[in-house]
């Protein structure tokens, strides 16, 4: 048991406040507004996948509504041309996590429109929704989208994402001779083989993430490569921040994990507030969710004994998707448990319009900690707005996109977060966070 | 002044008993009954400014009688309605439960009383309902805890365990003062600071399934293919969902021994439906069923099958949708089902 | 009820459950050729029936392939 066993730097961000932003003639970033030139930021985009793409800033407090909302990304990047940020995607696949990164907080570019698979997800710019998602507090640089005729959707997929991404690096990097708003700096990653071997005694506590691994337009992409038939891997804190995990998913919009809330990882930064405190921080390790039982149970012995490897004392898990994920969460709870690794999941709760109906279909037998992320079938109504971006009519209900809408919580973006970005619960007994 | 309506039945309000189940409901000014007793425990802050009653039978049975009771109540301007108790009474519960959960939904501070073995419990989808005695002999103590709880109401807040509050709380939204990551790494340090209680979400209890007798001879009976797995004619003529179904879809298989790809498509939202496009067979196996059919290996398949979307389903349509296709498939004569699930 | 995901069918109660090989195909399996596939549901099928005709006092799983386990879960509360 070695006594220096840092896995290397750490991650340095380099955050820098969007207070405003505008449409303009040239993209730069000054005093707090963040213009972007609407051809500069078009120029991302293959035409031939996606058409002549269109962009529009929506921010909050707007009357406007994002309908058909797909992926998020934060604007941010290691250097000039990114300098390794999305690695796979962007950049080199190499690993990441170390050095500087910039970060441009407080906006988002959001592609909205149809893709195959994407089951609508909307937002509003105005209350009631600032708590029903992370999108809601942000300004979004929305982009839209109009493949022409015969284009193969996986082209255009491939197409959006890979031109966010580059967008996203392009945005931030106005930011790199502009001094930092703030300074925030991540520990490196330190291993330990002994549970209770954390630093000073502390707890050694991770993360478990699972990902959507269903196919196309339902897959997350982990140093570029679809994380489909992986078998789970420890990740340092860093490297989430530096985009290795993007999503390519696009169902069940209340509980979608997009890019930008991996990179701004709920549940590590929740534990990370509390590294050298009250526990040592152990890691991410994340898993695909297998469509078939014998894959779930593969990568649920897998991840727990890495877990166990890593010195986990606990580990908080979240998750992708609907039923079947929670299948993938329960399972290793109860493994972890049996293991002595003290479990604690997320789970959304599905009880109906009016709460009655069980709220889990698929709980653990053993662990029994779980945190409630609010009920799917809940409904909500939205105000009327004055304009709409991603679509004309929001299917779900036939209605103008614009219209008066009722709404399940199941329709908003991120309402429900599995990675725990919400406040949204039913619990009734609410884990208070005050230390004791 | 807290205006109090008070519901009973036609018993507890003296108008009869058996003979007076059939009454329609109607209303009385003031407390009646044990609803005198009921005004004296809440005191002088509280009027009970009329009494509601039903007879059980019209209250239990009659399709439109909670909507005429609740009409009546609410002409009564309540600022809360507390209805029963109904102890053991099974039809008198039933009224109370929709009446509690009508009132509920109406906007109106609602609060029931009943033994917590009444089959009435189900019907109040949430709303509150307190533990009352199983018999009229014990009227007193159930009149306090139901004064008791009234008071809790009427002040805005939860009724709990304490209060003799039954069933189960419906699940509400609200926001937390901290988000679920902070929450889930306090409630996972507690847990390894030795409280393994603590938890958001209580476990829940299932439904105990009774089996259905086995089939004695296949070759002798009707047997039916039904799934979840969305699987429709390509045009979707009966709009069903991809995701949260409201309903359910019956497709023909009279006389068709495949379903080829391209007539028949998946429409569920739940997992990729190329392989079940490219052999609807994946989903509904209607080529073997029919060999086995053609062979005696069963009496008769089924001319129909049965389809829903178990994507996001609401365990409420769950429920729905499988009493409704017991209730469709009997009605047919047959006798077992078989039941594919994506 | 013939499934993939059966801790769940066991969980929740029902009775008798085959197991499957997907949840995208409950009665395929992409992976063989279309005359082993129909077979293969063929079987699949004809354990569906035996177990309508068995009887059974707790949720069953019924296994007539040779790969996943044999456990016999009861319906914890």
């Amino acid at each position: 048991m070695a006594e220096n066993n840092n896995a290397g730097e750490g991650l340095r961000r380099l955050v820098h406040d969007v207070d405003a932003v505008a449409l303009g003639d040239r993209t730069s970033y000054e005093s707090g507004t963040l213009t972007v030139s609407a051809d500069e930021a078009a120029a991302h985009f293959t035409e031939e996948a996606l058409g002549q793409v269109r962009l529009s800033w929506a921010s909050p407090g707007e009357s406007v509504r994002i309908v058909k909302i797909l992926d998020a990304v934060e604007p941010r990047t290691k250097g000039p041309g990114g300098a390794g940020i999305f690695p796979g995607l962007l950049g080199p696949a190499r690993p990441q996590g170390r050095g500087e990164t910039h970060v441009l907080r407080g906006a988002a570019v959001v592609a909205a429109g149809f893709l195959p698979r994407a089951q609508e997800a909307v937002v509003d710019m105005t209350p009631p929704m600032a708590d029903l998602s992370p999108l809601a507090n942000t300004h979004n640089l929305v982009v839209e989208f109009d493949p022409p005729p015969g284009v193969d959707w996986a082209v255009v997929s491939a197409g959006l994402r890979q031109g966010m991404l580059a967008l996203a690096a392009h945005l931030a990097g106005t930011t790199l001779d502009a001094p930092p708003d703030h300074e925030e700096t991540l520990p490196p990653l330190r291993r330990s083989g002994r549970s209770g071997g954390g630093q000073d005694g502390l707890p050694r506590v991770g993360a478990i993430t699972n990902l959507q691994t269903q196919g196309t337009f339902k897959e997350t992409f982990v140093y570029g490569r679809s994380f489909t038939g992986a078998l789970p891997t420890l990740l340092g804190p860093g490297e989430l921040d530096d985009g290795a995990v993007v999503s390519g998913q696009f169902g069940h919009p209340s509980l979608k994990n997009p890019t930008y809330l991996y990179q701004n990882h709920p549940v590590v930064a929740a534990l990370l507030e509390r590294h050298g405190k009250d526990l040592d921080f152990a890691g991410v390790v994340i898993s695909p969710e297998p469509v078939d039982q014998s894959g779930k149970e593969l990568v649920c012995a897998h991840a727990a004994r890495l877990c166990a490897d890593a010195g986990f004392d606990a580990a908080v898990l979240t998750k992708e998707g609907g039923g079947n994920a929670d299948a993938d969460v329960a399972l290793k709870m109860d493994r972890l448990e049996e293991l002595g690794i003290a479990a604690v999941g997320l789970f959304a709760e599905m009880a109906g319009p009016d709460g009655t109906g069980p709220s889990i279909v698929v709980p653990p037998n053993r662990a029994t900690a779980m945190v409630s992320t609010g009920n799917y079938d809940e409904k909500v109504e939205l105000a009327e707005v004055e304009r709409a971006l991603g679509g004309a009519r929001v299917a779900l209900v036939d209605e103008p996109a614009t219209a008066r809408m009722e709404l399940p919580t199941a329709a908003f973006y991120g309402a429900l977060s599995p990675l725990g970005w919400g406040r949204l619960t039913c619990g009734e007994t609410v884990m208070r966070t005050a230390p004791s | 002044m807290t205006r109090v309506v008070h519901y009973l039945n036609q018993f507890f309000t003296g108008v009869g008993g058996e003979d007076a189940a059939s009454t329609s409901p109607a209303r009385t000014d003031g407390a009646v009954g044990p609803g005198r007793k009921l005004q004296a425990l809440l005191g002088d802050d509280f009027e009970v400014v009329a009494t509601v009653s039903c007879g059980d039978d019209y209250a239990a049975g009659e399709p439109k009688a909670v909507d005429e009771i609740l009409a009546l109540v609410k002409d009564a301007k309540p600022d809360v309605v507390v209805i029963g108790p109904a102890f053991s009474s099974g039809r008198y519960g039933l009224a109370c439960g929709r009446l509690a959960a009508a009132a509920t939904q109406a906007g109106l501070a609602a609060v029931a009383a009943m033994h917590p073995d009444n089959p009435g419990l189900d019907e109040a989808a949430g709303a509150p309902v307190v533990r009352s005695g199983e018999a009229a002999r014990e009227m007193g103590p159930s009149l306090e805890t139901l004064a008791a709880a009234v008071r809790k109401l009427v002040a805005g807040e939860d009724l709990t365990d304490a209060e003799g509050r039954l069933g189960k709380p419906a699940r509400r939204n609200r926001v937390a003062d901290e988000n679920a990551a902070r929450r889930a790494v306090a409630l996972v340090l507690a847990r390894l600071g030795g409280d393994r209680e603590a938890t958001e979400v209580p476990l829940p209890n299932f439904d105990q399934v009774t089996p259905a007798a086995p089939v004695e001879d296949l070759s002798q009976v009707t047997v039916a293919l039904v799934s979840e797995g969305a699987l429709v004619p390509a045009a979707n003529p009966d709009k069903l969902e991809s995701a949260r179904a409201t309903r359910w879809a019956h497709y023909s298989v009279e006389g068709r021994d495949s379903l080829p790809s391209g007539e028949f498509i998946s429409v569920h939202g739940g997992f990729s439906t190329v392989a079940a496009n490219e052999d609807p067979q994946r989903i509904v196996p209607l080529d073997v069923a029919r060999e086995l059919e053609t062979e005696g290996a069963i009496g008769r398949l089924h001319g129909e099958y049965l389809v829903t979307a178990g994507n996001g389903t609401s365990v409420g349509n769950a429920k729905r949708f499988g009493t409704e296709w017991v209730a469709d498939l009997r009605k047919s004569g047959v006798r077992a089902a078989i039941l594919t699930a994506t | 009820m013939l499934c993939n995901l059966t801790s769940i069918a066991i969980r929740v109660g029902a009775p008798r459950v085959v197991p499957t090989r997907g949840i995208p195909y409950p009665t395929g399996d992409p992976s063989l050729g279309p005359e082993q596939e129909r077979a293969w549901r063929r079987t699949l099928v004809e354990t569906a029936l035996v177990a309508l005709s068995t009887a059974v006092d707790k949720p069953t799983v019924f296994d007539g392939s040779d790969q996943s386990d044999q456990s016999d879960e009861t319906n914890g509360a």
